[in-house]
């Protein structure tokens, strides 16, 4: 029925030093169906790479030995391919330039959410596989990826550009609970103020284009609040 | 004010007075010299007329025929201002000039001093040498009031006596009027040109390593603090000067960089415990067993949210200080970015009393995530200390050769001292803080960063008390 590539268990190469970071990365993409192999150096992970088992190298840039900048380098000399997304502390957007020329797929700020990870990772993996990814769809429910429009039982409703991108981040995990802040920092960007209820706003004109779209019926596809701690796309 | 004159006027001013001072003493000199020769001159002139008299005088009066001549080679302007007096022994005759004061005879001449010039061996028209003493001698006649000195030459001959006299003072106007004045007229005018000219060149010769070491400090810009003055070319003092500067930037950069990589390094070490701790609270919230601890942990996750928020604000500041930040400058397409972040505005704000103007076709060149992150502190702002009725307006139009966007909107009244402390680091109005106290104090310090980071600014403009407006300005495409 959907497009879930966790049934696919995908594979994915984990370089960082820092052990606890390590752990709830791990735990966090292990529970999400995700395969993971994690190295501690440069050098193993660089090594680890060179056997190209892997759909993603999550890479941190500040590693004892070798740093990641080097290692991407070195992986991208080697004609690997495999797309390579930067955990990166010092600073986003200085150091985001410097990667991205490397050659990397995308950067992750410290902290992140493995949710945004996730998610990331997903839309590297659409960009990669194309056309024939480009709908979500549960039931007659239909999210087109490209024309951003949401369709039902042949009607159809325009999303705006967040709309899109907070019902697509929903989507892709079905079930999953989103905090706002994790919603927040998907849709808006890190930077944006915390304490604006613009998430509970936003979602509330995406349940109301779902209700019209579901006109009469007994609303079987939306979106749950969950204890007052976040939202979650229901099925 | 004193203090307030620029110092080249002031080494002008100086050099100056000093050359003029210099040249006045000059012409002072120069004209006593002058006066001097002049009065010799008058006396050898005299002298030659005493002379011609005492060998022509034969039969008339040589007075009044002679009187015209000598007044005009004396170059004074009456005759009356001349005595002469011949009187010849052998012919028993005395011939007096015309205003003799005919109550006065030899005898009323009261002589001083006399200096005896040379005598001179003159030959004569029949061919004898006849001897002519010509004593240049001053006078005063004993009854004449008022009280005139008389310069004289006379002349003894064999054949007889007598002098010419010219008033002193007829004297002096002539060789004021001769002399003096044409070299007043000529040298002052020509000396104050000259000490001008001399002061202008003498300040501009002495600031010029001034000017230039004020050049080269202004062209040490914040980004280039590792830049240093040469000594090349400089003057003694001056090399102390510019050592003792590059001594200081030395210490500056040092205790600069010190405190970019502590702010650096501070907020990179706090990134790894807030990304344990942001991942812990994730998953705890996703643990079914822990629904119980949902508010605590969702407190939780909103606090660390804010941390992060200000240990990247704080990592980007200390790269904006260090001169570090690297800007990927694309062509925004910056109408629809307006009317995303409006969209923004409108989902936190409602869009009751939003006035929105913005002109399309409107095209940035920038770096968009800054840029986004710009705007995304701007409507944060607005957020957090609009008044929830009041009135909320976004302009964005082509102004002064790039894009000028406007926020304003409705707040509590912000004091004049809070408005000028408005984009200190750290700094929240008082009042203010009370609506939201989530706020950094960052944001706007940062925000204006990034503009001018851009080559544009960001401003606010000058506006009621109870209104806050501000304005973005960036170069266009």
């Amino acid at each position: 029925m959907s497009t879930h590539q966790e049934k696919l268990s995908l594979r994915v190469l984990l370089v960082e030093d820092e052990q606890k970071i390590a752990d709830f990365v791990c735990s966090g993409l292990n529970a999400r169906g995700f395969v993971v192999e994690h190295c501690r150096t440069g050098h193993q992970g660089l090594e680890a790479a060179k056997r190209q088992e892997h759909d993603f190298i999550v890479l941190d840039i500040m590693l004892p030995g070798r740093d990641g900048l080097s290692v991407l380098k070195e992986i991208r000399a080697l004609g690997i391919s495999t797309p390579v997304v930067l955990l990166t502390a010092r600073n986003e957007l200085g150091d985001r330039l410097e990667g991205l020329e490397l050659g990397a797929d995308d950067y992750m700020a410290k902290p992140f959410f493995v949710e945004e990870l996730v998610a990331r990772l997903h839309v590297i993996r659409r960009r990669i596989l194309g056309a024939g990814h480009d709908v979500l769809q549960y039931g007659k429910f239909r999210l087109d990826l490209v024309s951003r429009k949401l369709s039902y039982e042949g009607r159809e409703a325009e999303l705006t550009a967040r709309e899109f991108t907070l019902l697509e981040y929903l989507m892709r995990a079905p079930g999953q609970l989103f905090t706002r802040a994790q919603i927040l920092e998907h849709v808006w960007g890190y930077d944006f103020d915390p304490t604006t209820n613009v998430v509970d706003v936003c979602i509330k004109r995406i349940r109301n284009k779902l209700a019209l779209l579901q006109d009469g019926e007994d609303l079987s596809v939306h979106i749950d609040a969950v204890r007052g701690v976040g939202y979650r796309f229901k099925p | 004010m004193i203090s307030q004159i620029p110092l080249r006027w002031r080494i002008a001013t100086v050099a100056l007075l000093l050359t003029m001072g210099l040249l006045s003493a000059v012409v002072w000199l120069a004209q006593d010299q002058l006066l001097k020769t002049e009065r010799q001159d008058r006396i050898t002139a005299l002298c030659l007329d005493v002379r011609r008299m005492a060998l022509n005088v034969r039969t008339e009066s040589p007075v009044n025929s002679m009187a015209q001549s000598v007044a005009s080679r004396l170059r004074i302007t009456s005759t009356n201002d001349l005595l002469i007096y011949w009187e010849n022994y052998t012919k028993g005759k005395v011939w007096r000039s015309d205003n003799w004061p005919i109550e006065i005879n030899k005898e009323g001449l009261l002589w001083k001093e006399v200096p005896v010039t040379p005598v001179d061996e003159v030959m004569t028209a029949k061919g004898s040498v006849t001897s002519v003493v010509c004593e240049r001698a001053d006078f005063v006649i004993t009854s004449d009031i008022p009280d005139r000195n008389w310069m004289a030459a006379r002349a003894q001959t064999a054949e007889g006596y007598g002098f010419i006299a010219v008033d002193m003072k007829a004297i002096s106007d002539a060789t004021y009027l001769y002399v003096t004045r044409p070299l007043l007229s000529l040298v002052v005018p020509v000396s104050i040109v000259l000490s001008l000219l001399m002061a202008w060149l003498l300040s501009a010769f002495t600031m010029r390593p001034v000017d230039r070491l004020a050049r080269s400090l202004v062209g040490i810009a914040p980004e280039k603090r590792n830049k240093r003055l040469s000594l090349e070319g400089y003057y003694s003092e001056f090399k102390t000067l510019v050592a003792s500067y590059n001594a200081m930037l030395d210490r500056l950069e040092k205790s600069y960089e010190q405190a970019a990589r502590f702010s650096s390094d501070a907020a990179h070490e706090l990134k790894t415990p807030l990304t344990v701790l942001q991942g812990r609270i994730e998953g705890a919230l996703n643990d079914p067993k822990l629904e119980v601890c949902d508010q605590l942990l969702l407190g939780l996750q909103t606090e660390v949210s804010h941390l992060s928020n200000i240990t990247s604000r704080l990592l980007l500041l200390s790269k904006v200080d260090a001169g570090q930040l690297v800007l990927d400058r694309v062509n925004i397409d910056w109408t629809s970015f307006v009317q995303a972040h409006i969209g923004d505005l409108e989902l936190i704000k409602g869009s009751n009393d939003l006035r929105v103007s913005v002109e399309s076709n409107l095209c940035v060149q920038g770096d968009e995530v800054l840029l986004h992150q710009l705007f995304s502190n701007l409507i944060s702002n607005v957020a957090r200390y609009g008044l929830a009725h009041g009135w909320t307006e976004v302009v964005a139009k082509v102004h002064e050769g790039g894009v000028v966007t406007t926020i304003s909107n409705q707040c509590l009244p912000i004091s004049a001292d809070s408005r000028a402390r408005f984009f200190d680091r750290f700094y929240r109005d008082n009042e203010l803080v009370k609506l939201d106290q989530n706020g950094s104090g960052l944001g706007l310090s940062l925000a204006k960063e990034i503009a001018e980071a851009h080559g544009g600014s960001l401003e606010l403009l000058p506006s009621a008390e109870d209104v806050v407006s501000l304005k973005v300005w960036l170069p266009n495409c």
